[in-house]
């Protein structure tokens, strides 16, 4: 009897414990539907980050009596006090397709890391329709800075977290979306809209580039060889002007 | 001969092609030909014509009377600024032609080839065809010499400050001028040699006469009306972004400077006042040095005062370099140098900031940690300038501009005045 019994005790839990998890994945499926997948490349102080969303096109219901769907995703950035956009660049590159971003500070393009604060950014886009997903390629070229000297260390990790994704659309219901803000609806940042906060899955949670940075081990050497090789400069070219360069000039004497 | 004047057609026509190509690149291509800084000029051209302060455009760090100057961009064209600067850069080509005529050893085909150095140097024709307003300066400064040589000594003194006014740097030239101002008809020999008219000789220079009060008050009251002016308009703003900036600027990103490395090590350590004296103690002792050496020969000490400044400066980008390229034609007929050696120091010249290129490349766009190596190929710069300097003044060191060094005829207004006269008679009694 004993076998038997615990038999049937671990065929149930393991039945329920199987039913649990497939409900919880089912739960998890429906949740985040939407993904978003972002790399950087290129490669030094001048990169571009590229975020690629993708929303499945089932998840996107037609209001009674519309027509086409219209829907826009606007991605609420923080980046890194390591890292800005430069606001001047992207109107250029607009001209030539480049992303709609609204940045409602001012961008220093010349401090250094350890002088600077991480930085909001808006990034607006259309999403389109490609297969059976809606989706938006979004590329910013965003630039690093310098990073404070460190001892016995070539390079400095400068960490970029992701978005919140938020979405808007004129004539169609996104299945699940949990909190709604007011928001500029375009980067004129002249009319407000209302969009919906959707959540997204992410193969990573922040991506990472490496900043070289000076070694500060290098420091007396390099200060005692810099003001040696000036000063010795500019002695030799003193005396070089006081003791060799004749002060009549042969013109004028002749 | 070439006529003159065909050869000014002929530049500005070049020009203007340029400009037109760069029309046509900017409409079709990512990587625009004009200059960034152009459109900064341009947003601030925009901001006065809306009646508001060109600061609010983030980077514009120049006179509002350049966005002043450029408002027909926002109300006609904005190819106007472009066509503004290679007017001024076809003038100084004009002006490098006439302060040369002016000397009276240098032949007339010598002034030409000097002005076509300029002319159809292909950098100041890229550069201000891009809209960089750099042919300002150059006109001005080279407009400076010319009335310093015609004896308008008022007239030196208001462009001098509209000059400085412009940009900081010619900041330099102010103790050359003024030397060369006080110096008398009769030039005595200031050598080790002769203690005592040494100390004549640096009072005679040194104490105010009537040309050098006029060009102080002149150069003092032009720049104090500018300034006073847009302080009035802008405000602080002003006074920061035109003139303060420039000089506490401290960017410690890669640049040509020989202490790039060395200012980034130490930006966060306290004691950093005592390096930047030490940054700035050379700049001083050369720019006494060679004013107190050269001023007999403005030109000259203008173009060394600005290499030495630009060589041993806290910051030095390639745009730096146009400082002094321009008064390079100006000096270059009164170089004896063989036209090998000058070859050879211009071939170094362009070595020196290849070898800094390519560290600064991968360290920029490949990420590569080459710090080290951009300090190295800095120093090697550095010593290349050095030498450079060394060899400028090796070859001027026999010869000189007649007009400047011997007694010209303006020298005669320069009358010395009573209580000068009188304390240069003590000095010869002791």
């Amino acid at each position: 009897m004993f076998p038997t019994g615990s038999y049937i005790l671990m065929y149930t839990v393991l039945c329920v414990g199987l039913t649990i998890n497939c409900l919880v994945h089912m739960v998890v499926s429906i949740k985040t539907v939407a993904t978003v997948s972002r790399i950087i490349y290129k490669n030094g102080f001048h990169r571009m980050l590229r975020t690629e969303i993708s929303i499945p096109q089932e998840s996107m219901h037609f209001k009674p009596s519309t027509g086409d769907i219209a829907c826009r995703v606007l991605l609420d950035e923080t980046l890194p006090s390591g890292a800005f956009i430069d606001p001047y660049q992207l109107e250029t590159l607009r001209a030539f397709g480049g992303p709609d971003v609204l940045c409602l500070h001012d961008v220093d393009t010349e401090k250094p890391a350890f002088l600077s604060q991480p930085l909001s950014i808006f990034i607006f886009s259309q999403l389109h329709l490609y297969k059976d997903h809606w989706t938006s390629n979004i590329t910013i070229p965003v630039h690093m800075r310098y990073q404070k000297p460190f001892q016995e260390q070539d390079y400095v990790t400068v960490t970029f977290s992701n978005p919140t994704l938020f979405l808007r659309c004129s004539d169609t219901v996104y299945t699940d979306h949990n909190t709604e803000i007011v928001f500029a609806c375009d980067r004129m940042n002249q009319a407000v809209c209302t969009w919906s906060r959707i959540d997204y899955t992410s193969a990573r949670d922040n991506l990472e580039v490496q900043v070289p940075v000076g070694r500060l081990e290098h420091l007396p050497f390099i200060i005692g060889a810099t003001i040696f090789v000036t000063l010795l400069g500019c002695i030799l070219l003193t005396c070089y002007v006081i003791y060799c360069v004749p002060s009549e000039r042969k013109s004028k004497d002749s | 001969m070439v006529e003159f004047w065909l050869l000014l057609i002929v530049s500005s026509l070049l020009r203007l092609l340029l400009i037109v190509y760069g029309e046509w690149q900017d409409s079709v291509m990512e990587v625009k030909y004009t200059d960034v800084d152009y459109f900064v000029f341009q947003d601030a051209a925009n901001l006065t014509v809306q009646g508001k302060s060109p600061y609010l455009r983030a980077t514009y760090r120049y006179t509002p009377l350049l966005a002043w100057m450029l408002q027909p961009n926002i109300l006609w064209n904005n190819v106007f600024g472009k066509l503004l600067f290679i007017s001024f850069d076809v003038l100084t080509g004009f002006l490098i032609f006439r302060l040369l005529q002016n000397t009276n050893t240098v032949s007339k085909r010598q002034c030409i080839a000097a002005s076509c150095l300029w002319l159809f140097n292909p950098l100041p024709m890229t550069v201000s065809s891009r809209g960089n307003a750099e042919s300002i300066m150059t006109a001005l400064i080279i407009t400076c010499l010319l009335m310093l040589q015609n004896g308008r000594v008022l007239l030196a003194g208001c462009i001098y400050s509209l000059s400085i006014h412009f940009k900081i740097y010619p900041v330099v030239y102010g103790l050359p001028i003024y030397f060369y101002l006080g110096d008398r008809p009769v030039i005595k020999k200031f050598n080790r040699t002769s203690g005592t008219t040494d100390m004549t000789d640096l009072l005679r220079i040194i104490l105010p006469n009537k040309n050098q009060t006029v060009f102080v008050f002149s150069a003092g009251f032009t720049l104090a009306v500018f300034t006073g002016y847009y302080y009035y308009r802008y405000g602080w703003d002003f006074l920061y972004h035109t003139y303060l900036y420039h000089i506490v600027r401290k960017d410690i990103r890669h640049n040509f400077s020989v202490y790039f490395y060395m200012l980034y090590l130490t930006t966060e350590i306290n004691n950093s006042i005592i390096l930047g004296l030490l940054c700035f103690l050379p700049q001083v002792l050369l720019h006494v040095v060679f004013s107190f050496k050269f001023y007999r020969d403005p030109p000259l000490a203008f173009f060394i005062n600005t290499f030495a400044f630009v060589m041993l400066n806290k910051v030095c980008t390639s745009q730096y370099f146009l400082w002094y390229l321009g008064l390079l034609p100006v000096i270059y007929p009164n170089l004896q140098i063989s036209f090998r050696k000058a070859v050879a120091v211009i071939f170094l010249w362009f070595v020196g900031q290849g070898i800094w290129l390519l560290p600064a490349y991968l360290l920029e766009f490949e990420g590569y940690n080459t710090f080290l190596f951009i300090w190295l190929a800095g120093i090697l710069f550095f010593l290349i300038n050095v030498y450079i300097l060394l060899t400028v003044i090796a070859a001027v060191s026999h010869t000189s501009h007649p007009c400047w060094s011997q007694t010209p005829a303006h020298h005669d207004q320069l009358s010395t005045s009573h209580s000068q006269k009188k304390v240069l008679n003590k000095v010869k009694m002791t």
